[in-house]
């Protein structure tokens, strides 16, 4: 070791203390990961190592030195000033040896030149190391904004709404997928260009357009044209695409088909529609029954006792008939209001297609060809088959008046009466309001006559609804169809096309269990007679006293009684009655009360229920609550001695 | 997490980004031309920028070292920027737990590329305004089994946040750690409306740029803590924490006269 180099040595802490100083003068200068607290150590091991250099150490590298600074974040000025402290330091130590002195500080600028250039060497490579980071990081972070880029443009072009992208002026830019299905373009270059104006119906859509840049937004809903000029219903949401600055560079709307949604809310209206009219229809028919009830009563005793060779006879049978069609008509508004009961067999539609066609196709004329096209595997169905025979009798009447009116003659045509079998996925259920997903049997009659129009559609199960003028019909056919339909839990769908023909489809749901042979007929025996004595109970006088004097002249005592309160008081003053006959609605008690009350009374006490509705579920339970007989009004008079007959036991025929 | 505009804006380099004029200021290399030049505007400014910068980076290195010497063994940072030299895994003994985490999808990949062969530490994405994000995520139960006696670092962070976001992260916090967790942040501790006009500018750059600043007083931001608890020698200049009061004194006075504080809380 020098002489010099040992007195610099002597003077290491006092290096270290000022380098240690000048650090901390330029901590700013440096990076930030450089911690301040780091500074002290790194003075001591400044200074040790630049005393290494001087003494000849060979270990000494300082250009390693620089580049292990420039690692720690040493700044370059703080580099600058560590050189002129090494100097400063060699000069105020060895100032009175000048020879020594000149030599150490030629040793002291060959260390900081090579501390600077390994600083210099690390600092490049740092910074390009830092860029390629940022590359890197920068690389990985477009990559993944492309692919979400892609995402969301996979997600826009396959989006179930159809996608417009137009330009200020209205020309269409881009489309998507959805667009073009719902326009029915093959392509988009087939659409692009064209004014978004041009692909609507009526000129709202271009005042809309016009009106964006003021409005911002607008949703609503517009008629679209497709490409081959059918028009369908959309809902559209049209707003402006905006740049960063906010300002408009172009439009974009979203569109969704409501066509079915249309579809489904003009259903409802119709269901809402047919259930207010099937109320109305229902009380109607009810106190229709009750008049034809008495009005039929009367009759019959009046024609028992009338001579048959008589002009009064031939006129009462001429008020028989009136009342028949008049009952035949309250039984079909029945039918439309689902009060009508039936008899539910599981059956074949076929088998009853094949009987109801051979009955009615020799009735069509010669220009009207009818084919038929049953499934052989159809399922079976839980219907009432008279019932199904008089849907299809309706529906084919229909389809052969549409097929014959031309010009007031015979035109003709197909009248095509298909079954088969369906099974509804949720979602094709969901096209129809009343239907659920399941199997179906399908009974569509297709004619090719003058179809209908919309208008006519909205109403055509609306009863007394007719295009067949006064003579021709009742207008009650399709209410029937629909009632009888509905009644089975099943739906109807119409397709129309005005001059081209009509198709009606009844979906019917299908039971699991086998075919069942058809209900033997019940052969009803003349009036019958017997003995006992029997409570009337019904508000409607005519009828009370129709059901009176015909139970009288076939050999019972009667009493009658008006509501259920009147009831139970005759019946408590001890009338030892055999048989009750108990209307269902009255005012004060209501039968189903009276019902309950007499059998508190007296449990043995038998009880036939009489009612103007149909005997339904509700009806049914009465005969769990303790009724032996339910009769449904307007009754024929045969059948109610029949009953009563039954009940009382014994007896012989008027 | 970050938003799709964040995102696409750290990803371009044709126009300014908060982050990357923070890492200029820094004295980092991760920037482009674009945020120099914006940069240079802010320091026009606010020249003491730079400094500042620095100081809030050497509090973290100052609390973790206490925070290492304490024992503390398992780390979650918020905001943690760029995990380079000086960070809580770099200057902890080895087999710390360390969850970095940050708003800035850009940096999260950094980190995440500079920390792959480190198996105790991990970077996430998560908004600090938010902890509830990353506390349920599952590289939490990966990392720190049940252990829930953690320090977690919350620095250089609070001045972006508003108060009820610094407010709902403290709560989620607190109810997340266990009893003797410790919690440094640093924040302003002066409000926005008491600097000066010029000093008012550089906030509202960084406004323009998506990056809007909260200031608040010391009391307010010590009501928005609890209830975590100072710890002694309670909130200081950062310079203080770093024994760097001398040099620092003079650019203070500088800088309209306010000083950013620091304090370590504990549960």
């Amino acid at each position: 070791m020098s002489k010099s180099a040992h007195l610099l040595r002597q003077k290491e802490k006092k290096l270290a203390d000022a380098l240690d100083s000048n650090l901390r003068e330029t901590a700013f200068e440096n990076r930030y990961s450089l911690h301040p607290r780091r500074l002290v150590e790194l003075g001591q091991e400044l200074g040790k190592f630049f005393l290494q250099f001087i003494e000849n150490d060979a270990t000494a590298d300082p250009f390693g030195l620089g580049q292990k600074l420039a690692r720690e974040g040493l700044g370059e000025n703080t580099i600058l000033l560590l050189g002129t402290q090494f100097r400063r330091f060699i000069g105020g130590e060895l100032d009175r040896d000048p020879e020594s002195l000149a030599a150490t500080l030629d040793a002291a600028d060959a260390f900081t030149k090579a501390l600077l250039a390994g600083f210099m060497k690390a600092r490049e490579a740092q910074i390009l190391t830092d860029q390629e980071q940022l590359r890197r990081a920068l690389s990985t972070a477009l990559e993944s904004k492309s692919q979400e880029l892609l995402v969301k443009n996979h997600a826009i072009n396959t989006s179930i709404n159809g996608i417009i992208l137009a330009d200020l002026d209205g020309k269409m830019t881009w489309l998507n997928s959805s667009f073009l299905q719902m326009w029915g373009y093959a392509s988009a270059n087939e659409a692009l260009g064209v004014h978004i104006g041009d692909i609507w119906v009526g000129e709202k859509a271009r005042g809309i357009v016009q009106l964006l840049p003021r409005t911002g937004g607008w949703r609503g809903e517009l008629v679209a044209r497709r490409k081959d000029g059918s028009e369908f219903s959309v809902e559209l949401s049209a707003s402006l695409v905006r740049n960063e600055e906010g300002g408009a560079i172009g439009l974009m709307s979203s569109v969704v088909d409501i066509t079915e949604r249309k579809r489904l809310q003009a259903q409802i209206l119709q269901v809402q529609k047919m259930d207010a009219l099937g109320e109305l229809a229902g009380g109607i028919a009810h106190d229709f029954n009750n008049l034809l009830t008495a009005i039929s009563g009367y009759l019959q005793l009046l024609l028992l006792n009338a001579p048959r060779d008589t002009k009064m006879y031939q006129d009462l049978m001429q008020i028989k008939a009136a009342v028949d069609r008049g009952t035949g008509l309250t039984q079909q508004l029945r039918f439309f209001t689902r009060q009508a009961s039936g008899t539910r067999l599981n059956i074949s539609l076929n088998e009853v297609t094949r009987e109801t066609y051979e009955i009615f196709h020799r009735t069509f004329p010669p220009e009207i060809a009818v084919e038929l096209a049953l499934s052989p595997s159809l399922w079976t169905v839980e219907a009432d088959p008279n019932q199904m025979s008089q849907v299809l009798v309706n529906l084919c009447v229909n389809a052969r008046d549409a097929m014959m009116q031309r010009n007031n003659r015979i035109a003709g045509g197909t009248l095509t009466i298909e079954t088969t079998n369906v099974e509804l996925s949720e979602e094709q259920a969901g096209r129809y309001l009343n239907a659920r997903p399941g199997r179906y049997i399908v009974l569509r009659v297709r004619d090719t006559g003058i179809g209908m129009p919309p208008e006519l559609l909205e109403k055509l199960f609306i009863p007394f609804v007719t295009t067949k003028g006064e003579r021709s019909g009742t207008g009650l056919g399709l209410a029937v169809v629909y009632g009888i339909v509905a009644s089975h839990r099943g739906f109807i769908d119409v397709h129309s096309t005005v001059g081209k023909g009509s198709t009606f489809e009844i979906f019917l749901p299908v039971t699991d269990r086998r075919v069942e042979g058809q209900q033997e007929q019940v052969v009803v025996p003349t009036l019958a007679r017997g003995r006992g004595k029997i409570l009337v109970v019904d508000d409607e006088l005519q009828v009370r006293e129709v059901i009176c004097r015909v139970l009288q002249a076939c050999g019972y005592a009667v009493i009658s009684a008006t509501n259920g309160r009147d009831a139970l008081s005759r019946f408590s003053q001890g009338g030892d009655f055999d048989l009750v006959i108990l209307d269902m609605v009255m005012p004060d008690m209501g039968g189903r009360e009276c019902l309950a009350r007499l059998l508190m009374a007296d449990a043995d006490i038998k009880v036939m229920v009489v009612t103007g509705f149909t005997v339904d579920d509700s009806a049914l339970e009465l005969l769990k609550e303790g009724a032996l007989e339910i009769l449904e009004k307007p009754f024929d008079l045969k059948i109610l001695t029949e009953k009563v007959q039954k009940l009382l036991g014994g007896g012989s025929a008027c | 997490m970050a938003d799709e505009s964040s995102y696409a804006s750290i990803a371009d380099a044709s126009k300014p980004n908060a982050g990357r004029i923070y890492d200029f200021v820094l004295g980092g290399s991760h920037n482009f031309e674009v945020d120099r030049q914006a940069a240079q505007q802010v320091l026009q400014q606010a020249p003491f920028l730079p400094k500042l910068a620095r100081l809030i980076r050497w509090f973290l290195g100052e609390a973790v070292r206490r925070l290492v010497a304490d024992g503390y063994t398992h780390f979650i940072d918020f905001a943690s920027g760029l995990p380079t030299i000086d960070h809580i895994h770099q200057v902890s003994p080895a087999g710390t737990k360390v969850l970095y985490s940050d708003i800035d999808p850009v940096t999260v990949a950094y980190g995440q590329e500079i920390l792959k062969d480190n198996r105790d530490a991990r970077y996430v994405i998560c908004n600090a305004g938010k902890p509830e994000n990353l506390l349920g995520a599952t590289v939490v139960s990966q990392l720190f089994g049940n252990n829930r006696r953690v320090a977690i670092g919350f620095n250089g962070i609070a001045f972006f946040l508003s108060d009820d976001d610094i407010g709902h992260a403290m709560k989620v916090l607190y109810d997340w750690t266990d009893t003797g967790s410790r919690l440094f942040l640093c924040d302003s501790g002066f409000e926005s409306t008491s600097v000066s006009p010029t000093l008012q500018e550089t906030f509202n750059i960084y406004e323009k740029l998506g990056q809007p600043m909260s200031f608040r007083s010391l009391n307010t931001l010590k009501q928005l803590i609890r209830p975590w608890k100072v710890r002694e020698p309670g909130f200081l200049p950062l310079e203080e924490w770093i024994g760097m009061k001398a040099v620092v004194a003079e650019e203070t006075q500088k800088a309209d006269g306010v000083a950013f504080q620091g304090a370590i809380l504990e549960r």
